[in-house]
């Protein structure tokens, strides 16, 4: 049993895959890809698009996994490919049209437990979050879904650490905003939704 | 003393990291004094607790995981194919395929610094050619050109007329040419050396 966790230790797996071995690059990607795939959906807002992100993350780590030297995590090195393609993506297809929230079917999202409530707030939040910009998107999930540092996100994203923070806090504004958490009807409403939680 | 912006700063990083976390004693403290901060912590905390529930939420089936999979290995499997393919390419089209990395602050030094040089090779070839062309510029002048030109003349001489009254005879005749000169002679220069040429004889008197 040791030795099978040795195996299939991250090292051993980075090193085999580093000699052109796909099945091992495979075992990496499925520890990793669904933490890549939630970033790219909630930063695209569109599931096609969110698995060719990912898959295109994918293919990009496994070129330039020679590359890589250990000095970091591998999570850490393979956010970073994470983010350079998301920035790309944004050049790229600035103009292309998002799907409107109301035509994504949560229900193929989410588990088959969840209520309509919980689909409807779904789609709230979806809708919040599309109200962002992209790049406030990116760095509000950074920020909160991937709990890195204001200088990790001016590092990674190329602006200062008290941008990033603007920007973190914007989008945290426009999200209580769409919430209204400010008035009180509101103030219930959202401690509602929260208590089904 | 509280500081509503000081305590807002504080609770926002602290749910930024986690929604579900508490704030400290010292932040528990300024919340039950002031209202507004705390009201903003509630706002705030169920703000960040839905969106993260519905980040997290967000589970594709098991089904979609394993053709997910499937197509990353096959792109891999393709791509490590395809990266054979140009190892076995001619050193020559490595060659005009390979590319370094300069940063931009170098590229625009050499940029500005090839521009220059090429701005101050242009000028002095310029110069260089009004040089010439000052030189080529021809000059005029008159290059002295040897005439010749022979004259004959001829001379009756009497004999009879003593030696004294030959040099008076030569002297009326030399006034008598200067005065009278020969249209056939005008604008002739003579040299500095004249070839004279007496013949003698040729008079039917001559004994």
């Amino acid at each position: 049993m040791p030795d099978n966790e040795n195996a299939n230790s991250e090292t051993d797996l980075i090193k085999r895959a580093q000699a052109q071995d796909t099945d091992a690059f495979c075992m990496l990607a499925e520890r990793h890809a669904r933490r890549i795939y939630l970033l790219a959906f909630h930063y695209c807002q569109n599931a096609q698009d969110a698995e060719d992100l990912s898959q295109e993350v994918w293919l990009k780590a496994y070129q330039a996994l020679a590359s890589f030297r250990s000095d970091s995590s591998f999570y850490t090195w393979l956010r970073r490919i994470t983010i350079n393609s998301f920035l790309n993506h944004q050049r790229t297809k600035s103009d292309r049209a998002q799907e409107p929230i109301d035509e994504l079917e949560s229900n193929s999202y989410l588990g088959p437990d969840e209520t309509v409530y919980s689909n409807v707030l779904f789609r709230t939040v979806m809708e919040a979050l599309a109200d962002l910009t992209s790049s406030q998107r990116l760095m509000f999930l950074l920020r909160h879904y991937e709990g890195m540092s204001y200088e990790e996100i001016g590092n990674a994203m190329g602006c200062s650490p008290g941008t990033a923070k603007k920007s973190v806090w914007r989008a945290l504004g426009k999200l209580r905003a769409k919430f209204e958490v400010g008035d009180e009807a509101a103030k219930e409403k959202i401690t509602r939704l929260a208590a089904e939680y | 003393m509280h500081n509503c912006k000081a305590t807002i700063d504080r609770v926002t990083e602290l749910l930024l990291d986690r929604p579900e976390a508490r704030p400290d004693d010292l932040l528990s403290k300024e919340l039950v004094r002031c209202a507004e901060c705390r009201n903003e912590f509630d706002a705030l905390k169920e703000t960040l607790r839905i969106t993260n529930g519905v980040i997290e939420k967000i589970e594709p089936s098991q089904s979609y995981w394993n053709a997910y999979h499937a197509r990353l290995k096959q792109q891999l499997e393709s791509t490590t194919i395809h990266n054979l393919e140009p190892r076995e390419r001619s050193w020559l089209a490595r060659f005009f395929r390979s590319s370094i990395r300069v940063p931009v602050p170098v590229g625009l030094a050499l940029l500005v610094l090839f521009t220059v040089a090429f701005l101050f090779a242009t000028r002095e070839s310029q110069r260089e050619v009004e040089v010439s062309r000052t030189i080529s510029v021809p000059v005029l002048f008159e290059v002295p050109v040897p005439q010749e030109k022979i004259v004959t003349r001829v001379v009756y001489r009497d004999r009879l007329v003593k030696r004294r009254d030959i040099s008076t005879a030569n002297s009326v005749m030399a006034k008598t040419q200067n005065e009278v000169r020969p249209t056939a002679l005008v604008g002739f220069k003579p040299l500095d050396e004249v070839k004279l040429t007496v013949i003698k004889g040729g008079s039917p008197n001559e004994k």
